[in-house]
C-alpha cells in the first residue's frame, strides 16, 4: 500500500478488512480454545464451574460451534477479498509485499540464529518478516486442518459412512493436539514476537490501528521502507 | 446526576441483597436435613429391635457408642483361648479390657472400627489394616528423621521387633512374622517409644529387609532449607556449627558496612544504627517502596545488569541463580504449608520426594544448577576469554555447590536403589534414576555407602552455608544491598562503605 | 450540585452496606461451590452394623430386616434360615456377598432379576459355579455387588446415578472406567453433568449387561442417541485403550494401532515445533534485551 506520510509521521500498514478479521480471530479463537479446553479438561472442579457458567457442557459445545463457524466465516471473507484483490484489483499477490514465503526467509531465520548467538546483524526484514510468514501460514493451514478435524467430530455419523470408524478418534487426537500446540505457540511465540520484543513493549497496535510508526516501520521492515522510498524518490 | 447515583447505588444495593438472599437460599437447600424416617408411624416389630440390639452402627464418636462398640468385639476377642491358627505356630488374638486400657492409654474411649475400619465384616479379615491417618495427621521431620512416608505408622509406633517391605504397594509395614517366619502376636497393642534410637534400629542395620539405609542418620537442618523442605530443628552439630558461622560472618560483614560513615556521622555505632534505621522506614513507608520494587524484580529476581553484560553470562547465572532460589521458594511454601495442612494433597504431593512433580522438579532445577557450573567452569578453565577475570574464590564457590549438587544427585541414586521403588515411580526423577542404573553396576552394599554420601551431601551443604558471608557468595547478600542504596539514592551513604 | 451534602450522608451507609455485602457475596461463592461438590461420605456397605440414619433415608428404609434376611427368631412360625453361629470358625470367613440369597430381591423387582439372568454377569455366576474358578474380574457380580441395599437412594437424578454407577461398574472394570472418562461421552457426562450424554448401562444394558465386541450390538447402542449411525459408525473407539485389547474385535484391534500411530507422531510433531520456536524467540528476545540494555547506558 502506498506510503501515505501525515503529520505525526506514520503510515498505513493494514487495512480496514485486516483489521476487523484479526479481531475476529482474536475474539473466537480465545473463545473456542476456553471452551474447548474446559470441555476436554474437565475432571478439575473450577473447570466444572466455568462449564456450568457457561450453562453446562451443550451449551459450551454449541458456543465451540458457534465461534468455530464464526471464524471460518472470518477465513472465507479472506479468502474473498483475495480473489477480488486478484482478480478485480488486478494486484499481484506474489512479489516481495506478499505472504508468500520465498529463499529470503530461509536466509533471514539463519541469520536471526546466527543473530541470537552474537554472531551477526539482525536481518533486515521485508514487509512481513519470515516469523510473521509463519504465523499466518501456521493459522491458515491449521484453521483448515481444525475445520476438518472438528466437521469430522460434529458429524461422525455422516463421515463414518466415508472413512473407517478409527478415523473420528484419530480425528480427535489431531483436533486436540493442534489446539494444543496453536494455543501454546500463539500464547507464547506470537504474543512475545509482538509486544514484548524490548522496543516494542507492552503493545504492538499496529494491527488495531492500521498505522505504524516512521521509526519502527525503518527498524522493523527495512527493505519495506527501502523500496518506498526508491518509489516515492 | 446525584438522583441518578442514588438510583444505582440502590439499584446495586438491592441486587446484592437479593444475590445475598437467594445464596443463603441456596445454602440452605443444599444443606442435607435429615429425611423423615418413613416408619416413624409404624410401630416398630419386635423383628428390627432384635436384629438392631447388636447390628445397629453404634455412634462411636460418643463414649457411650465408643464403649458399646468396644462391648461387642470384646465379646469374642477378651477370651483367652481366641486364636488364629497358622501353619507354624498359633497366633493369640486376644485382647482383653484391661490390657488395652493399660498399652493404649490414649485410645481408651475410641472403638475398635475406628482404625480397624473394615473388620467388622465378614469375610472378618482386613484389607486396609488399623487406619491412624484418619484421626493423626502425618508429623514431620523433627521426629522421623526424613519424611517417612512410606512407613506405616505402627511400623514405629508398635512395640514388634519386625517390620517388613510389603512388596504389593512398597509399604514399610509391621510385620506378622518375625525373621524365621515364625507367626507372631500384635494383640496387645503395646506403644512404642519412637523417640528411641532402639525404634530406628528396628529398620537401620545392615541387610535390613526394609530397604532402609544401614545407619541411623540425623534429620535434615533448617539449613537445608535452601534447597530441601526441611524442619525447623538443627539437626546434626556440624549445621550447628555451620549456622554459628553463618550468622559470625554475616555479623562481621554487617560491621564491616557500619565502619563507614553514616550520613556524616563517623564515630558514634550507636547513632549510625539509629540512622540507618531511620533512613531503611522512611524509605520503606515512602514511594521510594515501588522502585525498591521495580529494582527487586528486574535487577536481582531477573538480573537485568547481568544481561546488559552479557547473554551468556545471564544465560549462565540464571541456570544457577534461579534454580536455587525455586528450590528455595518452593522448599519455604512446603515448609510452611507442611505446619497448616500437613495431609493436604499438595503438601503430601510436596513432602513425598517420589511424587512425580516433585521428584521431575527437584532434578530438573538440580541439573539446571550442574548446568550452570559446568558452564562457568568450562568459561573459566578452558575458553578463558579476557574479560573473565578468575579469581580464586570464585573458583571455590563454583567447587563447593558442584560438589554439592553432584553429591546429591549421588546420594539421589543411592536412595533409589535402596528403597528399590519401582522404575516407573523413579524414572520421573530422571537423573537420580540415571545415576542408579549406573550404581546398580556396582556391586556394593548401597544401604552402608547411603549414609556415607548423606554425610558427604551434608557436610558440604555445612560447608556452603558457611562459606555464604565470606568469598565470592558473600555478593548473594551485597549486590542487591548496593542495587536498592543506589536506588534510593547513591550519595547519601546511607550504608556505604 | 446542592445535594451534595446530602447524597454524601445517604451515600455513605449504603456504600457501606454494599460493599460489605459484595464482600459477603465473594465470601459466599466458594463456600456455595464447596457445598455443591461436597458429597456425604456413604457408609460401606455389608459391614456388620447398619447405619441407621442413612438406612432409614435409603430406598429400602421402609423395609424391615426379615424382609429381606427372612425370620431368624424361633418364635416366629417356622425357622426359614438361623443366624450364623458367630463362634463358627465358617461364620467368619464367608462372604456376605455370597452366602446371602439374593433370591429375596426378586420379590419387589421381578424386571431386574429377569433382565440380569439374560445378561453377562448372570452367565459369569453360571461359569463359575460349573467351573468353580473366579474370573480375573473377581467374583461374576449378584445384586449386591453394584447395589447397596442398606445405602442406595431413590430418585436420585440421572447424573447422581451415573456418577456412583462410573465409580460401581470401576471397581471391577477400572480400564474401561479410565477410558470412558477420557471419552467424550464420560467427560461430558460424568465430569460436566450432562444428562444427555451415555453412561455405562445406556450402551451396555442395565441389568443385560453385554459387552459391544459384536459391531451389531454394538450399533444398536449407538443407535439410541445417534439415529444416523452406521454400521461403520458403530467402529468408533470408545474405550480408546489398549488394555483390554482382546476384548476388541478386528476391525477395532487395527483401528487402535493406527489411533495410537498417529497419536505419538502428533505428538512428536507438537513438542519439536514448540521446542524449536520457544528456544528461538527466547534466544532472540535475551540478545534484544541486552541490546536494549547496552543502548541504554
Amino acid at each position: 500500500m502506498e506510503a501515505n506520510p501525515t503529520p505525526n509521521e506514520t503510515f498505513q500498514r493494514f487495512g480496514v478488512l485486516h483489521r476487523i478479521l484479526h479481531i475476529i480471530i482474536i475474539f473466537n479463537f480465545t473463545l473456542l480454545a476456553i471452551t474447548g479446553f474446559a470441555l476436554h479438561f474437565s475432571e478439575f472442579g473450577w473447570v466444572r464451574f466455568l462449564v456450568s457458567v457457561m450453562g453446562g457442557a451443550a451449551a459450551a459445545g454449541w458456543l465451540h460451534r458457534f465461534c468455530a463457524v464464526f471464524l471460518y466465516m472470518g477465513v472465507l471473507i479472506h479468502l474473498f477479498w483475495l480473489f477480488y484483490y486478484k482478480f478485480v484489483l488486478k494486484q499481484k499477490l506474489s512479489g516481495p509485499d506478499s505472504m508468500l514465503p520465498g529463499k529470503k526467509d530461509i536466509k533471514d531465520l539463519y541469520q536471526n540464529l546466527r543473530y541470537a548467538f552474537n554472531k551477526g546483524t539482525p536481518p533486515l526484514f521485508d514487509r512481513y518478516s519470515y516469523l510473521q510468514k509463519y504465523d499466518y501460514w501456521a493459522e491458515m493451514l491449521g484453521m483448515q486442518s481444525m475445520a476438518v478435524t472438528g466437521l469430522i467430530l460434529w458429524f461422525p455419523d455422516f463421515f463414518a459412512g466415508m472413512l473407517p470408524g478409527y478415523f473420528i478418534n484419530i480425528a480427535g487426537y489431531l483436533h486436540l493436539y493442534e489446539a494444543v500446540l496453536a494455543v501454546m505457540y500463539i500464547g507464547v511465540v506470537h504474543m512475545a514476537d509482538t509486544h514484548l520484543v524490548p522496543d516494542i513493549f507492552p503493545m504492538e497496535k499496529s494491527i488495531f490501528t492500521g498505522k505504524i510508526d516512521k521509526k519502527r516501520f525503518m527498524e522493523d521492515h527495512p527493505e519495506e521502507w527501502k523500496r518506498k522510498q526508491m518509489i516515492n524518490n | 446526576m446525584h438522583m441518578k447515583m442514588m438510583k444505582y447505588i440502590i439499584t446495586c444495593g438491592a441486587l446484592m441483597i437479593f444475590m445475598a438472599a437467594g445464596t443463603t437460599a441456596l445454602v440452605f437447600a443444599a444443606m442435607p436435613f435429615d429425611q423423615k424416617s418413613k416408619t416413624a408411624d409404624e410401630t416398630p416389630s419386635l423383628e428390627a429391635l432384635v436384629c438392631l440390639d447388636s447390628h445397629r452402627m453404634p455412634n462411636i464418636h460418643t463414649n457411650e457408642g465408643a464403649i458399646a462398640s468396644q462391648t461387642f468385639c470384646y465379646g469374642c476377642h477378651s477370651k483367652s483361648d481366641i486364636k488364629k491358627k497358622e501353619a507354624r505356630a498359633d497366633i493369640s488374638l486376644t485382647v482383653t479390657p484391661d490390657t488395652f486400657q493399660l498399652n493404649q492409654p490414649a485410645h481408651r474411649f475410641t472403638a475398635c472400627i475406628s482404625c480397624h475400619t473394615d473388620i467388622a465384616r465378614s469375610p472378618h479379615k482386613t484389607q486396609t489394616g488399623a487406619t491412624c491417618r484418619e484421626c493423626h495427621p502425618v508429623h514431620s521431620e523433627n521426629m522421623a528423621h526424613a519424611p517417612h512416608l512410606r512407613v506405616s505408622c505402627q511400623a514405629c509406633h508398635f512395640q514388634s521387633e519386625f517390620v517388613r517391605l510389603d512388596p504389593e504397594d512398597l509399604r514399610v509395614k509391621l510385620a506378622h512374622t518375625d525373621y524365621d517366619n515364625v507367626p507372631i502376636s500384635l494383640s496387645e497393642h503395646i506403644f512404642s517409644d519412637a523417640a528411641n534410637e532402639k525404634t530406628c534400629k528396628k529398620c537401620h542395620f545392615k541387610n535390613n529387609p526394609a530397604g532402609a539405609p544401614a545407619a541411623v542418620l540425623p534429620s535434615k537442618s533448617a539449613l537445608c532449607i535452601i534447597c530441601h523442605n526441611s524442619p525447623l530443628a538443627m539437626g546434626h552439630p556440624v549445621f550447628g556449627i555451620a549456622g554459628l558461622i553463618f550468622l559470625a560472618g554475616m555479623f562481621s560483614m554487617i560491621a564491616f558496612w557500619f565502619k563507614g560513615s553514616v550520613k556524616g556521622e563517623e564515630t558514634s555505632v550507636h547513632r549510625k544504627i539509629s540512622l540507618s534505621s531511620e533512613s531503611i522506614w522512611k524509605t520503606l513507608f515512602s514511594r521510594q517502596l515501588f522502585s525498591l520494587m521495580k529494582i527487586f524484580i528486574l535487577d536481582i529476581l531477573l538480573q537485568k545488569r547481568i544481561l546488559k553484560e552479557s547473554v551468556s553470562r545471564w544465560s549462565m547465572h540464571s541456570l544457577i541463580f534461579t534454580a536455587i532460589l525455586l528450590r528455595f521458594l518452593v522448599s519455604l511454601f512446603t515448609a510452611i504449608g507442611f505446619y497448616f495442612n500437613p495431609d493436604g494433597e499438595w503438601m503430601m504431593a510436596l513432602n513425598d520426594k517420589n511424587h512425580w512433580f516433585t521428584a521431575f522438579f527437584n532434578d530438573l532445577l538440580g541439573l539446571f544448577i550442574l548446568l550452570g557450573i559446568i558452564w562457568a567452569a568450562v568459561k573459566r578453565f578452558i575458553v578463558k576469554p579476557k574479560h573473565v577475570v578468575s579469581e580464586y574464590q570464585d573458583n571455590i564457590a563454583l567447587i563447593i555447590i558442584g560438589c554439592l549438587v553432584l553429591a546429591g544427585f549421588a546420594l539421589e541414586g543411592a536412595r533409589i536403589l535402596v528403597t528399590g521403588i519401582l522404575p516407573e515411580t523413579a524414572v520421573y526423577a530422571f537423573t537420580g534414576f540415571a545415576v542408579s542404573r549406573f550404581f546398580s553396576l556396582f556391586p556394593l552394599d548401597w544401604a552402608s555407602v547411603y549414609p556415607v554420601l548423606w554425610y558427604v551431601h551434608g557436610v558440604v551443604a555445612a560447608v556452603f552455608v558457611a562459606y555464604l558471608p565470606f568469598g565470592k557468595m558473600r555478593h548473594i547478600f551485597n549486590t542487591p544491598l548496593t542495587y536498592f542504596i543506589e536506588t534510593v539514592d547513591g550519595v547519601k551513604n546511607k550504608k556505604r562503605v | 450540585m446542592q445535594t451534595g451534602t446530602i447524597r454524601k450522608k445517604h451515600n455513605k451507609p449504603t456504600g457501606w452496606f454494599c460493599t460489605l455485602l459484595t464482600a459477603g457475596y465473594i465470601f459466599l461463592a466458594p463456600a456455595l461451590l464447596l457445598v455443591s461438590l461436597a458429597d456425604a461420605a456413604p457408609a460401606t456397605d455389608s459391614t456388620w452394623f447398619v447405619e441407621m440414619n442413612q438406612y432409614s433415608g435409603a430406598a429400602h428404609g421402609s423395609l424391615r430386616c426379615e424382609d429381606c434376611h427372612g425370620p431368624m427368631i424361633e418364635s416366629e412360625s417356622g425357622i426359614k434360615k438361623p443366624h450364623p453361629d458367630p463362634d463358627d470358625d465358617a461364620f467368619l470367613k464367608s462372604q456376605t456377598k455370597r452366602i446371602f440369597d439374593y433370591q429375596s430381591c426378586r420379590k419387589c423387582h421381578k424386571t431386574a432379576y429377569s433382565r440380569f439372568l439374560k445378561g453377562a454377569h448372570a452367565k459369569a455366576a453360571d461359569k463359575e459355579k460349573t467351573t468353580g474358578s473366579v474370573s480375573l474380574t473377581g467374583y461374576a457380580p449378584v445384586c449386591g455387588d453394584c447395589h447397596s441395599a442398606h445405602y442406595s437412594k431413590s430418585h436420585l437424578s440421572r447424573v447422581q446415578t451415573g456418577r456412583i454407577m462410573t465409580q460401581t461398574c470401576g471397581t471391577c472394570h477400572p480400564d474401561q472406567k479410565t477410558s470412558y472418562l477420557s471419552n467424550y461421552h464420560g467427560k461430558a457426562a460424568v465430569n460436566l453433568g450432562h444428562d444427555k450424554s451415555a453412561f455405562c448401562t445406556d450402551c451396555h444394558g442395565a441389568h443385560t449387561t453385554f459387552s459391544l465386541k459384536d459391531n451389531e450390538a454394538a450399533l444398536n447402542a449407538c443407535l439410541r442417541c445417534h439415529p444416523d449411525a452406521t454400521p461403520e459408525f458403530a467402529n468408533i473407539i470408545i474405550h480408546d485403550t489398549k488394555k483390554n485389547i482382546a476384548l476388541k474385535n478386528d476391525a477395532k484391534k487395527t483401528g487402535l494401532k493406527w489411533v495410537h500411530g498417529v497419536r505419538a507422531v502428533i505428538i512428536f510433531f507438537v513438542v519439536l515445533v514448540l521446542v524449536f520456536f520457544y528456544s528461538h524467540t527466547g534466544l532472540l528476545m535475551l540478545r534484544k534485551l541486552h541490546e536494549k540494555l547496552r543502548r541504554h547506558k
